[in-house]
Parts: structure tokens; sequence; C-alpha cells
């Protein structure tokens, strides 16, 4: 009969599994972390620039219409951000999903066009397009991500 | 992704014009059973900056500029084109680009997708 003293062994095992649980738990921890964040961060953002925009309807000078634009393009890169941190964390999660739907191609250059339309005149750039005409006219994929994104 | 193309475009652009293309190609015509399905080509061509080639790995990277942090001008996470390759990816394209420093820049992505009537 032989007999062998497995304690060392299922020690390792034990602090191997404790690390094992351990870094899982980070790794769970790291991504919820960047999306919980990003949507509590655009809760406040979207009253701010809500009133941005009611503010913006109302006489002001120029010189506070000025500052109030400013307020809206700063906090419009905000929103842009946490939207970016929601999709990079879901590519890291596997879960970037797209949403399939009959999309009029030209429709989509045309609408991504005409939000940038004002961000190009004040630089003086002025936007060109060309469609060609052989395109159907309708395809499936996902509109809201071709344009926005 | 037109959006984040084109005003990256713009970011970049100091004067003149940008291009946005749009092109079909059938790949396979309608049967019975399935759809036509097409590749799209779109293409953003801008008269920016430019981007040099070995650097342009930097720019599918996250959190990854072209310039280095301590001579950047421009701001931005560098999480955009990531997104869009991913989303590209997805829609079974790819994305590229062509550039030349102080000339400008071409965006290139295909998609795939089913033509409906």
């Amino acid at each position: 009969m032989v007999f062998e003293d497995q304690t060392k062994m299922r020690e390792s095992e034990s602090v191997l599994r404790e690390s094992r649980d351990r870094a899982e738990a980070g790794d769970r921890a790291k991504s919820q972390f960047l999306p919980t964040m990003s949507h509590e961060v655009r809760t406040p953002l979207n009253g701010i620039l809500g009133f941005t925009n009611l503010l913006l309807e109302t006489p002001l000078s120029a010189e506070q219409h000025e500052c109030m634009e400013t307020i809206r393009s700063s906090g419009e890169a905000l929103i842009q951000l946490t939207d970016d941190i929601l999709d990079f964390a879901r590519i890291e999660s596997g879960n970037l999903k797209l949403d399939l739907k009959p999309c009029d191609p030209c429709e989509s250059v045309e609408e991504a066009l005409d939000l940038l339309a004002t961000n190009a005149g004040s630089k003086r750039v002025e936007l060109l397009h060309w469609i060609d005409e052989s395109l159907p006219e309708h395809v499936l994929t996902d509109p809201g991500r071709l344009v926005r994104c | 992704m037109l959006i984040n193309l084109v005003k990256n475009a713009v970011k970049f652009t100091e004067v003149d014009e940008i291009a946005v293309t749009l092109s079909a190609y059938r790949i396979s015509a309608a049967t019975e059973k399935d759809a036509a399905m097409w590749e799209l080509k779109f293409t953003v061509r801008d008269t920016g900056i430019g981007i040099a080639k070995d650097k342009y790995y930097r720019l599918f990277r996250p959190f990854s500029q072209v310039e280095d942090t301590s001579t950047r001008r421009y701001g931005g996470t560098g999480l955009g084109l990531v997104i869009s390759r991913t989303l590209v990816e997805l829609m079974g394209g790819e994305i590229g680009l062509e550039s030349e420093v102080e000339v400008g820049s071409t965006f290139t992505f295909t998609i795939k997708a089913e033509g409906l009537a």
C-alpha cells in the first residue's frame, strides 16, 4: 500500500482557485463599472442639455447666446463620449449587436451630411456627395449604426 | 459610421471640401429562396492634414491617436474608429484608409446587405 501526502497539492490548488476567482471578480467589476458610470453620467447630462436648449429659445444677448452654444456643444461631446464608452464596453464583452431593418442607403448618406452641415459650414468646409444610381432602394442593415457611430 | 468618419474629416480639414461617395455592387442575384446580396462601398475623402503610413495602425487602437499625447492638437478618446471597425466587420465588410501627409485622407468601408426591392 502506498500513501501520498497530498497536503501541499491541495493547498496550491486552493490558492490557484482563489486567485482565479479574484481575477474573475475583478474582470466583472471592470466590465460593469464602465457601462454603469456612463449611464449615471448621462442622466444629469441630459438634464443640462435639455435646459440649455430651453434657455436657448428665450431672449438672450449675443454674448449669452454664444455661452449657451458652448455649453450645448460641450454637453453633446460628453454624450458622444459616454456613447462611445458604452459601445466599447459592449465590444469588449462581445455584446455589440446589430439591429437589422430595411434602410434606404441614400437617405443614410444624406442624413449624416445634414447632421454635420452646420459643423462643416462654420469651418468653411464644403460637403459634397455622389451616389451610384444602380443602388437598390432598400437594403437590410442597421440604419442607426450606419449613420451615427 | 458615416457621421464618425465625416466628423473626423471635418475635424482635420481646415478649408476646402469633403466628398462622400456611395457605390453598389451586386454580389448575387435574387433566387426563389434568397434575396439579392449587395456590397455597398462608402468613401469619405478629405483634404486635411493626412496621416503617415507608419501611423495607420494607431487609428484602430482604442484610446490611441495619431499624434502622441504631448504633441496633440486635437481632442478625442480614439474610440470612434475602433467602434466603426467592429460595426463594419459585423456588417460583413472591411474598413480601410489611404492617406498622404498634408494632402488628405480617404476612408473606405464596405458592408454586405440583402437588397429589398
